[in-house]
């Protein structure tokens, strides 16, 4: 008890425990969704009646702005992660996520970052180009000022943050399941947990990526997206939209895992077709990737490729459709009538509005149709009724739901039915109007419109309905607000639920870690609590003396190690408040102050990971006559698992990369290069630089060789690791190098840029290559590091490897395409 | 009485396992549409080149090797799991996963052939305004 003490006083921001910060977590998305929704008031009140001036155009834009994004990336992806942080643990039994500070810094990264996004509404430098920002409304020419770069840093680095959640979810769910659990066995939620966690990590580096070609552009002319120089407007919306349609399903598959976990408990009986569900999930995260340019249907793209997305447009709606008969089945097959309590309410509602938003969805992923009504308020409640009704509906009923293991309080009845009521009411008042007034013409963004167009009563109507939905969520904050002071405390399983969550818990999760042999195992396994209360399961007590779990293996759960976790720090704070100072000041162009932040951000990170990689305790007894070790490296390490989905990260981004290159030469290959570009560099550049990167990784396997017994220190080892650094340091100047001397400038055409991006992403890799390898040679100056305990190194090695595959395709692609094509 | 199953599944294994069907749809689409815009750009460029015969071809040909293939996985799935998780299948969550498997292979089939078919019906690179 004492070792997982959440601290107190001025030291509870260091604390690290999921059930704190992932409070702290879920009360910031919260704060950011009533935040945007008061913006949407003010939107409505303007849009109540024709002719209105209560604000003004360009602030009219920075509303609309700051809401949609604010709602999508302040709030709907980090209150999902925010529940899977906080109630992943408990479904699995886990004392914590695998990496406490990451998501720590993760989440301080995301509040520090999105206060001061925020923030820039009051001072009129919100950005006013819509939630996807499309060029070249957003490039300087259009949005001069700071406003757009707000934007672009600040989303970028709050999807920094994003990732490194996912990391942790991805890792959390596959090894820290407790023994027995296997895959077939997982709750839904970690289903959709670790589904939802894959697609951040290939969908989000898309537009990570599309916010560094317009930052760019902006700040130093790389001309990605203007056509006089060879670029394309159409890049972005193939970046943005490539993460961002399945940033829809992002937000929803994880709040329809919260439904599918909720549904049986209410009806008391297992979930009618949990492999339907599962299939379901997983063919909607793979389909929604195929979907993006649904939203481009207007953009004049070949009609053939329209039709390829308009059937996987469509193909999505089945698995979709599987999930919503799945839980109608599971209601009528309960064992006892479907209890209508608040969440039920919510789940029902849910029901409702996603399923006639999903109908609308069929109807615009048929292109014609689509035309029709493209960009107006059709689309608006289209994408409301999906986004609200798919999300915003299940949020509440978990809260509800899971408020009693939160705070052991039950939140009111009485209240609940109200905010139900209000808000289910409200949305269809507000949002089912616009279907009409979208389909009589009405486009979207507009900041007024003439009264004479007959718009003005179906305006006023959906005006009515979002101070009514307001009101359910006034009523809803006030029910919180008593549930903390007056609220009734319930039992453990206060509705009677089969997953292990209801499990007695405290901040360490549960005093012991259960073998499941079911995927309700409170319901199939008689005296799980009791049992699991005596600490008659695993891990009953501490045998390394600190904060620790059970990593199982990932398809079978059978107990492999135990790892050891850190506790409460200031670095990861000190890392999150200099990561986003270092961001933000870049946006102000206070290069000097944000370098400086960004060295400390750096060196914070260091001091940080200089306290983890402890030295193993040897072999430990965690019940059931099973010893298993302490410390472990290698392919099953729980970090060399982060490092390889870190790369997968990486390996999207560049792949982003490379589809735009190609993209850019389709569309324009006359200028590809431009006439009057400088040839290309001597061959000896790119091979001479290819030499040093895979010199490079030979020189790391030597220094893997060398690495010493434990106690004792290597300096051969040391220095083959610094000249390793240096070899990827070389690399990188040398390609570099080889284009600035034959002219080529990065802002002279779409296809210079393009080529120094390659460089500039193997640079961004390097770089971390070469702090990482360096951190490495100075634990093993320490005698920190050695053959056995070498975690640190394995990681540099990975990245190490991986940095220089990258960049062998990057010269392969720049100085090979399309030279050796035409 | 064991407590664990005696065998020990390799991730990747399984992983591509129970994603072979979207794994092949992705595929699919990839080749599809990419091979569209690349092929339609070279006719551009090129008066000579029959771009409707490439395109055709290209995607008649990926969508009949990657559905097959897709279909394979839903009737047949026992031979893929042998070759992905190099064993036999043997309890229950075995079960499990080769049912979560075929079921993703028929959806995947289902969208391969849904793309695919749009070639016979539609002109392979005009625009759509």
């Amino acid at each position: 008890m004492r070792i997982w003490k959440t601290p107190t006083g001025w030291r509870l921001p260091t604390a690290v425990n999921n059930t704190v910060i992932g409070l702290l977590y879920i009360g910031a998305a919260f704060l950011f969704f009533v935040l945007a929704g008061i913006l949407a008031l003010v939107m409505r009140i303007q849009l109540a009646v024709g002719d209105q001036r209560i604000v003004t155009q360009e602030l009219y834009n920075q509303l609309f702005t700051t809401h949609g994004t604010t709602m999508m990336f302040l709030f709907a992806v980090p209150a999902v992660e925010a529940l899977g942080v906080m109630l992943l643990p408990q479904m699995l039994a886990a004392r914590d996520l695998p990496f406490p500070r990451l998501s720590a810094y993760a989440i301080w990264a995301y509040v520090i970052g999105g206060l001061v996004f925020f923030s820039t509404i009051f001072y009129d430098l919100a950005p006013q180009g819509g939630w996807f920002m499309y060029p070249p409304l957003t490039t300087t020419q259009y949005s001069p000022g700071n406003n757009a770069d707000f934007w672009l840093l600040g989303i970028g680095f709050i999807e920094i943050s994003a990732i490194a959640g996912a990391i942790e979810i991805v890792v959390g769910t596959l090894r820290t399941r407790p023994p027995g659990m296997t895959l077939a066995k997982m709750p839904i939620f970690a289903w959709s947990m670790l589904i939802f966690a894959g697609m951040i990590i290939f969908a989000f580096p898309a537009v990570i990526l599309a916010t560094m070609l317009l930052e760019l552009e902006r700040a130093f002319g790389w001309p990605f997206f203007s056509a006089e120089l060879g670029g394309d407007a159409l890049l972005w919306q193939h970046l943005f939209w490539f993460f961002g349609h399945p940033e829809v399903y992002i937000i929803f598959l994880p709040a329809a895992g919260l439904v599918s976990m909720m549904v049986p408990t209410f009806a008391q009986t297992p979930l009618v077709g949990y492999r339907l569900i599962v299939v379901a999930l997983i063919a909607t995260g793979f389909f929604s990737f195929g979907l993006w340019v649904h939203h481009m249907f207007t953009t004049g793209i070949p009609t053939l490729s329209l039709a390829f997305f308009s059937a996987a447009s469509m193909a999505v709606s089945i698995p979709s459709g599987i999930q919503v008969f799945s839980w109608i089945a599971t209601i009528a097959a309960g064992r006892e009538r479907f209890r209508m309590t608040v969440p039920s309410l919510f789940i029902l509602g849910f029901l409702f509005i996603f399923v006639l938003g999903g109908l609308t969805g069929v109807m615009v992923a048929m292109v014609p149709f689509d035309w029709q009504v493209h960009d107006s308020y059709f689309i608006v409640a289209h994408f409301h009724y999906v986004l609200v009704g798919g999300m915003v509906f299940p949020l509440f009923a978990t809260f509800y739901y899971w408020a009693p293991m939160v705070s052991s309080r039950m939140l009111s009845e009485r209240l609940g039915r109200w905010t139900f009521w209000l808000m289910f009411m409200g949305f269809n008042v507000t949002f089912f109007p616009m279907h009409i007034v979208g389909l009589q013409g009405m486009p979207r963004r507009v900041w007024t419109y003439p009264s004479m167009m007959g718009w003005d009563l179906l305006n006023t109507i959906s005006t009515i309905g979002a101070f009514i939905i307001a009101a359910g969520v006034l009523v809803f904050i006030i029910d919180l607000a008593r549930n903390f002071r007056f609220g009734q405390v319930g039992p453990d399983n206060p509705w009677g639920a089969g997953t292990l969550e209801w499990l007695p818990n405290d901040v360490y999760s549960t005093r012991s870690i259960p073998l499941v042999r079911s995927r309700e195992p409170l319901w199939d396994q008689q005296n799980l609590a009791e049992e699991v209360k005596n600490g008659h399961h695993f891990l009953p007590g501490a045998p390394t003396g600190g904060r620790e779990t059970v990593v199982t293996t990932a398809i079978e759960a059978k107990p492999q190690y135990i790892i050891q976790m850190p506790g409460p720090s200031w670095t990861h704070l000190f890392a999150a408040v200099f990561t986003a100072a270092f961001f933000l000041l870049l946006t102000i162009k206070a290069v000097t102050i944000a370098i400086t932040c960004g060295v400390l951000a750096v060196a914070s990170c260091l001091i940080w990971a200089w306290q983890l990689d402890r030295p193993g305790k040897g072999e430990v007894d965690i019940g059931g006559d099973i010893r298993v070790p302490t410390y472990i490296t290698g392919p099953q390490s729980h970090s060399w698992w982060a490092m390889v989905v870190l790369m997968l990260v990486m390996g999207s981004l560049f792949i982003a990369y490379v589809f735009s290159y190609l993209y850019l030469w389709t569309v324009s290959p006359d200028v590809w290069a431009p006439d009057g570009s400088p040839m290309p560099p001597h061959v000896a550049y790119p091979l001479l630089s290819a030499g040093l990167l895979v010199g490079g990784v030979a020189l790391l396997a030597l220094a893997y060789r060398a690495l010493p017994d434990p106690g004792k220190r290597s300096w051969e080892a040391f220095l083959l690791l610094v000249l390793a650094s240096c070899a990827m340091a070389a690399a990188v100047g040398i390609e570099v190098w080889g284009h600035w001397i034959t002219g080529l400038r990065p802002d002279a055409s779409s296809y210079a840029a393009m080529v120094y991006m390659a460089a500039l992403l193997t640079g961004q890799g390097a770089l971390a290559v070469i702090v990482l390898c360096l951190f490495a040679g100075a634990r093993l100056a320490t005698r920190q590091m050695d053959r056995v305990r070498r975690v640190t190194f394995d990681n540099a090695f990975l990245l190490y490897a991986y940095t220089a595959g990258q960049g062998l395709f990057g010269l392969l692609l720049v100085h090979g395409f399309p030279r050796l094509l035409v | 009485m064991s407590l664990f199953a005696r065998h020990d599944s390799p991730v990747i294994g399984a992983l591509f396992f129970l994603l072979w069907g979207p794994i092949l749809w992705a595929g699919h689409l990839t080749i599809a549409y990419g091979g569209q815009a690349l092929l339609c750009t070279l006719a551009a460029s090129s008066a000579d080149f029959d771009a409707a015969t490439a395109i055709r071809l290209l995607i008649g040909v990926t969508t009949l090797a990657s559905g097959l293939a897709s279909v394979f996985g839903a009737v047949v799935p026992r031979l893929p799991f042998r070759l992905l998780l190099r064993r036999r299948p043997v309890d229950a969550d075995d079960g499990t996963l080769i049912g979560i498997m075929r079921l993703l292979s028929a959806l995947a089939s289902l969208g391969i052939l849904f793309a695919g078919v749009t070639t016979a019906v539609l002109p392979v690179c005009a625009q759509g305004r």
